[in-house]
């Protein structure tokens, strides 16, 4: 297991009552190398949370999350800046994701300048053309303009080349696919099967479209208000839902398709 | 059809009439602010002495050039030095736990509600008089101002998508704040900067009317108006030209910030 979480729950406080917010209740996974792990759910159920406990970006209330069996809440300082390295996010709205006032270029070498500092210019120009190329994208049509010049199909695929860039271990990708129309999201997501099929890299890719999460995920777990109601392989889950929230999830996304 | 902004037009020839003094200053000074012309006192506007004689025989425009070397050196170094002050305690507040956060913003608010003019004068009449020490009082009043604003912008900004992308891949907390939030907070900061220095010569003005500033036989605007206050019954004139300055200067920074203010937000409508 290369990514393990244990009983996570996560309380938020409230500015107006003194009661706290519960966003997840003892939820629990695991992520296997070269494994997809698909959360579905509907808003508000908590798995971008999840997602951001998973990544070290929040800390839970009660519970663990382990990499490789470590606790990623006892890591010491490079041993943290290693599993920050391990561990990229995708987030839903890519314009949002990256800073306006900075221009493609440096966009993609501020995580190389961050975690590796000592390497010089040409190799990170190097790599950073290279991964362009990879996500199909033109480096020289791209890396002067700023993220406003892009469509969000395109700057996806900036965004996905800027979390490989530091060639993680563990993609989480968090409504990765949400903010773009159906054509597009096809297109990103074979982008990223076949980038998982090259580097062999595990994912946990979130999304509130079952259908989504199908196409690319091993497993799937269903979320519902801050509690996992099923898990399972995903095409057990798809094909015989045990809980009737998955299978209204299930109906409800192929309605949406046959319509 | 594009909308003309009035306030900036209006308080960049204000605020270029003020440099042309401040300049000129140093270039042509017609005579020394100290030199003294016991028989000419109280003269008139002539060919000798542009804007005539203070009630020692000095020559008024000559002092005047004078009073805005202290007028603009004063004011916007202690701008600098408080809003750099503000900026760290505002962005400290915002990004330390709770309970520090709380500590800091409600010491914020108790200078805030401490009057501005107040505090400077207590703490020049504890530091000492002098222009340093004037420009020192006068920054520690303008913290509260910069620490609220960069403290919002900074609480603002933080739930911004590519914030918390940049903390993903391992940006650091100073990282974040000099070059993910900062740039977006400077439009806002130079706009009160631009505000808050002519406040400050009106303070600095005030102080040195009070004796707290710059000390005779130097040249400050307030300083030339308290003078000036003696024989304003006979000689009313001797107030005038300071006090023209004086509102010149001030006037030409509110409505330089205002100016820029209107200019950031049409461009930001545009986007």
């Amino acid at each position: 297991m290369i990514l393990e979480a244990t009983a996570i729950t996560k309380d938020f406080p409230q500015r107006t009552k003194k009661k706290t917010f519960r966003a997840l209740d003892r939820v629990s996974f695991s992520l296997a190398e070269d494994e997809v792990l698909g959360i579905v759910g509907e808003s508000g159920s908590g798995k971008s949370t999840l997602s951001e406990i998973a990544g070290g970006l929040l800390a839970p209330t009660h519970g663990s999350v382990f990499y490789q069996g470590r606790d990623i809440s006892l890591l010491q300082s490079d041993e943290k800046r290693a599993f920050r390295r391990s561990v990229q996010f995708i987030f839903q709205s890519p314009r949002e994701s990256m800073n306006p006032y900075f221009t493609i270029k440096s966009v993609l070498s501020e995580p190389l300048k961050i975690n590796y500092p000592k390497m010089d210019r040409t190799e990170m120009d190097k790599r950073i053309s290279a991964m362009l190329e990879r996500v199909g994208m033109d480096p020289d049509s791209t890396l002067m303009y700023r993220p406003s010049h892009f469509s969000g199909g395109q700057l996806q695929r900036i965004a996905i080349a800027r979390s490989l860039l530091l060639s993680p271990r563990i993609l989480i990708c968090d409504e990765c696919t949400s903010s773009l129309d159906v054509s597009l999201q096809a297109q990103i997501l074979n982008l990223l099967v076949s980038i998982r099929k090259e580097t062999g890299l595990s994912m946990i890719f979130i999304s509130h479209d079952i259908s989504v999460v199908r196409w690319i995920s091993d497993r799937i777990m269903v979320l519902k208000d801050g509690v996992c109601v099923e898990e399972g392989r995903s095409d057990e889950v798809i094909s015989s839902p045990k809980e009737p929230y998955t299978r209204l999830l299930v109906e409800t996304s192929f309605m949406r398709e046959l319509s | 059809m594009k909308k003309r902004n009035f306030s900036l037009a209006a308080g960049l020839i204000l605020l270029s009439v003020i440099f042309i003094l401040f300049i000129m200053s140093y270039v042509y000074l017609p005579y020394r602010i100290d030199q003294m012309d016991i028989r000419n006192r109280f003269s008139m506007h002539s060919a000798e002495h542009l804007l005539g004689t203070d009630h020692f025989g000095r020559d008024i425009f000559s002092r005047i050039l004078v009073s805005t070397r202290s007028a603009l050196t004063v004011s916007v170094s202690s701008v600098l030095l408080g809003s750099i002050g503000g900026l760290i305690l505002g962005s400290l507040a915002a990004l330390s736990p709770l309970a520090i956060e709380l500590v800091i913003m409600r010491l914020v608010d108790a200078l805030m509600a401490f009057p501005g003019i107040l505090s400077a004068l207590m703490l020049s009449a504890v530091l000492g008089k002098g222009v340093m020490n004037a420009s020192i009082a006068i920054a520690f009043f303008m913290v509260p101002v910069f620490a609220r604003l960069s403290y919002s912008m900074i609480l603002e900004n933080r739930k911004r998508l590519f914030i918390k992308a940049a903390r993903s891949y391992g940006a650091s907390t100073p990282r974040l704040v000099l070059f993910h939030m900062l740039p977006d907070m400077l439009t806002r900061l130079i706009t009160q900067f631009s505000a808050s220095v002519g406040t400050a010569i009106l303070t600095e003005s005030s102080l040195s009317f009070l004796g707290l500033g710059i000390q005779p036989p130097g040249a400050s605007l307030g300083l030339m108006l308290s003078e000036a206050k003696g024989y304003v019954l006979i000689e009313p004139y001797q107030a005038l030209w300071p006090g023209i300055v004086l509102a010149i200067a001030v006037l030409g920074f509110q409505l330089t910030g205002d100016g820029i203010n209107t200019l950031l937000h049409r461009e930001a409508s545009h986007e």
